[in-house]
Parts: C-alpha cells; structure tokens; sequence
C-alpha cells in the first residue's frame, strides 16, 4: 500500500515537472520567438524586413563580405532597380536559400539576385560559422512559419531537429540580441552597412601564395543547385559575383561553385583581386567604405553591360 | 557522446527506467555493468580492453590477498601492472592510438583499492559484478569522481529504491552541472579561447580578463562534469565522491586543495603523503612530502612539462604558506585581527584566488614561451577586448553561480531551509536559463583528456 502510494506521489511529481517545463517553454519561448519575429529595428528588424515585407527589385545575398560589399544606392542608381542588401555575418548557402525560399513563399520574387560567393559556400567549414547550424539558429524562430525554413530544419541531424521542438531553444543567445535590436534606432533601409577606417594586417602583395582548402561538403553544393534551380523556376536572373578581397581565397572550392555556374549558365564575376590598393580594405576580408563604392559602381556596370549583351 | 548531448540524456532517461524495472538487484547491477561497457566501448572498443584489463587485475590481486603470504611483492607487481597501460598511453604516446578515456581515473581507483586491501582497510571483494560496476559505473568513468571501495562497494551490496528525494536532487545536480558548463564554462571559453591562442594581439587587460575566465572555466567545467556524474549516481540511489567544495572560497592553498578535485587530492592524501610520513614529521620531510605529491599530481595530468611546472608552482606555494604561517599570523596578531575577522577571511580569499588563477597558465599555455609571453604582456595596459554579447551571457551565468556559492558558503554550517528553493522552481529556472544563455557548441569537457 505505502509502495503504491510512493509510486503515485512520484508520478505526480514527474507529471508536474514536465506540465511546468512545458508550460515554461511555451510561455517563454514563444514571447521570445514573438519579440524575435516583431523586432523591427536593428539587425534583427533588418532580417525580418528581408523576410516579411521586402519587395525591392535586386536582392543581394551572401555573407558579410555582401553586406560590406554592396553599395545598394550605386547599384540601385545604376541599375534603375530598387535594391536590398541581405547580407549576413556568417552565413553561407543554407541561410541565403532558406531566406529567398521564405520571400518567394510569400509572394516576393526579385527581378535579379546577386549573390556574393565565398569558398565556404561550397567547402567544410572550419570554425562555428558558415554551416548549417548557424543558419537554422539564425532562423528558428521562425520555425513553423515558413516551410523553406521548416525545410532546412530537416535536413539537419535529428538531435537538432529534437532540441529545436523547443521554444525555448529557438531563441537560445537571442535574448540580448532582442533587446539590442528592440532599442536599436537603425530602421530597416537597404540593408548595406559600409566599415570605415583601414585595419588591414596583410601584405597585399603576398596574395596569391597561401591557399588552404577544405574538402567539399556535399549538402552544401545540393543547396547551391537547389537556389539555382529555385531561381530559374521562378525566372529570377542570378549572378554570382567573387568580391575583391586582400587575403587568398581556396581556389579548390571555387572551382566547383564555377563549375556549378557553368553547368547552369549562370553570370559569373570574379572581382577577388581586383583592388590592389590596400587603402580600400576594412580588414583582410572587407572592403571599407571606399572600397564597397568603388566595387558597387564597377559590378553595376558589369551587371548592365551584361542584361544588355544578353 | 559528449555527456550534454541529447544522446546521452536519452540513455540516461532509458538506463534509469529499466534499472528501476528490473526487480533483482544483482540483474541490475549486471544492466549497469553493460551499459557502463557500452557506453566506454562507444568512444573507442579498444578502450574496453584496456578497463577490463584494469578490472581484471585489480579484482584478482585484492582475492589473492586472501591466500598469499607474501603480500608486499603481490601488492607492487599489482600496481605495477595496473599502471603499465597509463604509463604506455599516456607517457609513451602510441601513434595511432588515442589515450583511453578515464584512463588515469579508473586506474587510480583501482590501485586505492589494492592498496585499501593491502593494508586491511577494507575487506576484499568477492563479487566480480559489484567490483567491475565500481569501477566502470558509466557516470563517473570519463572523469571521476575517483570512487572508494569503502563508500561505493557498500552501496551496491543493497537494492536501491526508488525514491523522489533522489530523483529530484539528483535531476538539480544534473541540471547545475549543465548549467555550469554550457552557460559558464562555454562562454567563457569562447573568451579564453579568443584571447589566449592569438595572445601576442591582445593586451594585459584582456590576458588577465583571460586568466579570470580561465579560472572560472576550469572550475565550471569539471565540477559541472561531477555534479552531472554526482546527479546520474543520485539518480539511481547511489551517493557517488563530492568532488568540489566552493574551492575559490579557500582561504589559503592547504585549504583549496581540500575543496579542489577532492576524489584525488584525497587519493594521493591516503595513499602517497601519509604514507610517507604526512605532516607529522621533520620539516625537510615535510617539504618532500609535499613535493612528491604535486610532482605527482602535475604529472598525473599528463606528459607535458607544463603540468609539472604547475606541480613545482603549488609546491612552492603550499611550503612558502607553512613557512610563513606563524609570521602572518604575528603580523595579522600586531593589527588586532583575529583569524575569524570577515575582511582577513575575504582578504585571502582574494589572493588565494589570484594565486591559483596565475597557476592555471601553465594548465592553459601549451608551452612555458607562451606563458613568459603571457606575463611580459600583462603590463601593456589598453581598452580590453570585449566581445560584449558572449560576455553579458556569461555574467548572467556567473552571477547565478556566484550567488548560489555564496550563499551556500555563508549558510552551510546553519539551517539549509534558509537558502533552499523549490525545488520545482530550481529545475524550471535551471532549464529555462540553459536553454536561452547556453553555448551549446562548446564541445567536450576539458578534463576528458586526462
């Protein structure tokens, strides 16, 4: 009797454990993804603008190299086209596919996609960025929402796939960043944010002698098709576009973004040494301000040399 | 499996389900001894050999004792055999193979036993099943605590039931070592790790922000990897070693290695330092006593010269200390300040922290170029490198923690019902906090590798 009584308080207990975790999550989690997915200010308002209510005419799309990069006014005074700047810090093909799948899922489709490349779109990343788990974490809070995102979220391994059921978890090393954007006074604008000053630390003149690869990663160069495929069915022109950059990128990596360009007839520009004055480098890897001008108005006027050849 | 991985809270929740629905305790004592294996066997199957050697080993030395009259050659050629494989992994670095995981873990706990047999502290072992869990006991195999016959072998004699003070303290065990390590120890390893490999770049600010962190790391790491063994054993019914006690609350070097990794600080207490004559001896002795035990220790870490270093730091320290004692105390004496007063406590509190943190270079460098290049840095003073968001996430942790320590310091010895918390409310705030500010990626815990 007192066995039976033991074993039911224990139930008990267990069943209010996991009633609360539950609730906590839900309540939790789901008014962190709710601020997360209204923030409309700061980087956050940047991304969910790109998502929920842009419509401009050219999108950019790549890592920070694109969001440093892009000069969306020179482009867009160019081009005669509205332009947005989607670019972010880290991310690679999964985040820039997932994203246009979600702006085409809502009836966004551009007119011309320009997508800045580097070889980690394509190669194993080495280090926490440029991979799948950065860009279902940067999304998913909107799990749930956007089928595109749903999708990236299934191809990733099933303990992600678990820990992602909570809400919670979605917003994991959200919060300060939701609060950061909530108070941020930047508001949602083309999307192109320019580095001022010069760090540089390499000797531009060197380039060309270090190049260390990593192998392929076969996922990546599925997604990379994928957004080709999704931009010819939706009769999206895309470019893709190498820009200027002060250290060495892997030249096996981009060998096979070139040879998937080629197979696709799709524009390719490698700008990678373009620039040799260092004074229009942020860093080895950016352009400053200076530099993202003078590279906006030259890959303008490829772009409109190009729609007019073609 | 890296023990805060989804995979291993799934075994977890699977192995304490049917450890609990198998009536016979000897049936379950053999479940846990497979899931023990399996769990070793999973990270490399060569692995299991060498424990099971270890097992085999040690279980028949100690019936041996039984029969053979000459005990002291039996009990060196067990401990020598027993050290063989740590050596050889260990000191001798096979190519192409990784060092066994545990392996200095279990070995210890091996040789503690022989030698508690030896010398009739405790009666020898008889079943194979108990002894081999003792040993293998899966939570506590990658990284100790290192177990005592003497408390664990007891415990697997009886059936454990199935109890909610159990579960629940020890599901709030499990979830403070993740906390410790996912939000604390992760985050913080995101600054050491940025500080300290490129620490030619940063300046004096940044490197002491670095070896604060460093301190807080280590601590959260494993005493977060003990209390998550500490909490799987609890879960279960069985009251595995406290390893850590608030060790950065010490107020001198004897006391911190009391409340520091105590599993083995005991162990080479036991049996290395009084065997050889402990404190009560000549001062030269002394000295040497103290000299072989953390030349010991240091090395027990591993090969590089760095861990013995480190050794040789807190050797000098721990004998400076008992030189100096009754001087200090004159001086404190001459100022009116007894050994009870809060600021003379918090006072070496404060620079027992300071000293153990500068230790830990020799834990964190690979090499002494780096730690001289360490301290020649620390005098450039500059605006720190602060990546703020990582940072704010571990304060919050840190706080938390900090809080948690300090209360329980204050309290410990007075009514616990002051400081305890629901323990509902515990688990929920523990969950909701890892899961928002944890650094999930942080990989495996450092003391994994020893």
């Amino acid at each position: 009797m007192a066995k039976r009584k033991k074993i039911r308080q224990l139930l008990q207990s267990l069943f209010v454990t996991m009633v609360l975790l539950i609730a906590a999550d839900q309540i939790l989690g789901g008014i962190c993804c709710y601020l997360y997915r209204n923030t409309s200010t700061g980087e956050i308002g940047q991304q969910n603008y790109c998502i929920t209510a842009a419509n401009e005419r050219v999108l950019i799309l790549g890592s920070s190299r694109a969001l440093h990069h892009y000069d969306t006014e020179i482009i867009s005074d160019s081009l005669n086209l509205s332009c947005l700047n989607a670019g972010l810090h880290g991310q690679c093909i999964y985040y820039q596919y997932a994203l246009l799948s979600a702006c085409l899922e809502r009836g966004y489709k551009p007119d011309l996609i320009i997508m800045d490349i580097v070889e980690r779109d394509i190669e194993i990343s080495w280090d926490e960025f440029f991979n799948l788990d950065v860009a279902i974490a940067q999304l998913s809070p909107y799990i749930g929402s956007y089928r595109s995102i749903d999708s990236l979220l299934s191809v990733s391994p099933w303990q992600k796939q678990v820990a992602n059921c909570s809400l919670l978890y979605r917003c994991n090393s959200k919060i300060i960043d939701i609060v950061r954007d909530q108070i941020s006074d930047r508001v949602p604008d083309n999307g192109f944010l320019p580095l001022s000053g010069n760090r540089i630390n390499v000797n531009i003149s060197e380039r060309g002698q270090i190049h260390q690869s990593f192998p392929v990663e076969p996922l990546k160069s599925i997604f990379l098709q994928k957004l080709i495929t999704l931009c010819q069915s939706n009769k999206i022109s895309l470019f893709f576009v190498i820009s200027p950059s002060c250290s060495d990128i892997s030249h096996d990596g981009l060998r096979d973004i070139h040879r998937i360009a080629d197979q696709n007839y799709i524009p390719f520009l490698d700008m990678e040494w373009a620039f040799d004055d260092a004074a229009l480098f942020y860093d080895d890897t950016h352009l400053n301000k200076e530099g993202a001008r003078k590279f906006s108005q030259m890959l303008a006027s490829w772009v409109k040399r190009y729609a007019m050849e073609e | 499996m890296t023990f805060t991985s989804i995979e291993f809270l799934l075994f977890l929740l699977i192995i304490i389900i049917v450890y609990y629905l198998i009536p016979n305790n000897t049936w379950r004592k053999f479940f846990l001894v497979v899931s023990s294996c399996f769990v070793y066997g999973c990270w490399e199957s060569y692995f299991l050999l060498i424990l099971l050697l270890d097992i085999g080993v040690a279980f028949s030395s100690g019936l041996l004792f039984q029969h053979q009259v000459r005990r002291k050659p039996l009990v060196i050629v067990s401990i020598i055999l027993l050290l063989v494989p740590l050596s050889v992994f260990k000191y001798m670095t096979i190519r192409s193979f990784a060092l066994p995981l545990g392996i200095s873990f279990y070995t210890f706990i091996c040789i503690g036993y022989v030698l508690d047999v030896y010398w009739n502290r405790i009666k020898v072992e008889h079943s194979i099943l108990d002894f081999s869990l003792f040993v293998c006991f899966f939570p506590q195999i990658a990284s100790g605590p290192i177990a005592r016959a003497s408390q664990m072998l007891p415990q697997l004699k009886d059936k454990r039931l199935l109890s909610i003070e159990n579960l629940s303290s020890g599901m709030r065990m499990l979830l403070w070592g993740f906390f410790m390590k996912l939000v604390i120890s992760n985050r913080a390893g995101i600054y050491v790790d940025a500080v300290f490999q490129n620490y030619e770049l940063h300046n004096g600010v940044s490197l002491l922000i670095g070896i604060f962190l460093y301190s807080i790391r280590i601590y959260c790491d494993f005493a977060g990897y003990s209390l998550i063994a500490l909490g799987c054993g609890r879960m279960m019914g069985y009251r595995l070693m406290n390893n850590f006690d608030r060790p950065y609350f010490s107020p001198s070097i004897a006391i911190f290695w009391r409340r520091w990794h105590i599993s083995l600080y005991s162990w080479f207490r036991d049996y290395v330092y009084i065997p050889l004559g402990g404190s009560h001896c000549a001062r030269t002795r002394l000295f040497f006593n103290i000299a072989v035990v953390f030349i010991l220790s240091g090395l027990w870490h591993g090969v590089a010269y760095t861990y013995l270093l480190w050794g040789i730091y807190h050797c000098i320290l721990s004998c400076i200390e008992r030189v100096t004692s009754s001087s200090r105390e004159r001086l404190w004496a001459s100022f009116g300040i007894l050994e009870s007063n809060r600021i003379r406590r918090m006072m070496n509190v404060i620079v027992t922290f300071i000293l153990v943190s500068f230790g830990w270079l020799f834990f964190a460098m690979p090499d002494i170029h780096s730690v001289l290049g360490v301290i020649r840095r620390i005098v450039i003073w500059d605006v720190p490198f602060l990546p703020v968001t990582n940072l704010a996430y571990f304060l919050i942790g840190f706080v938390v923690l900090l809080g948690k320590e300090v209360l329980e310091e204050l309290y410990s010895n007075r009514d616990d019902s002051r400081i305890s918390m629901n323990p509902y409310c515990t688990i929920i705030l523990l969950v909701v906090m890892i899961l928002l500010f944890g650094a999930m990626g942080g990989g495996q815990f450092i003391y994994f590798k020893y």
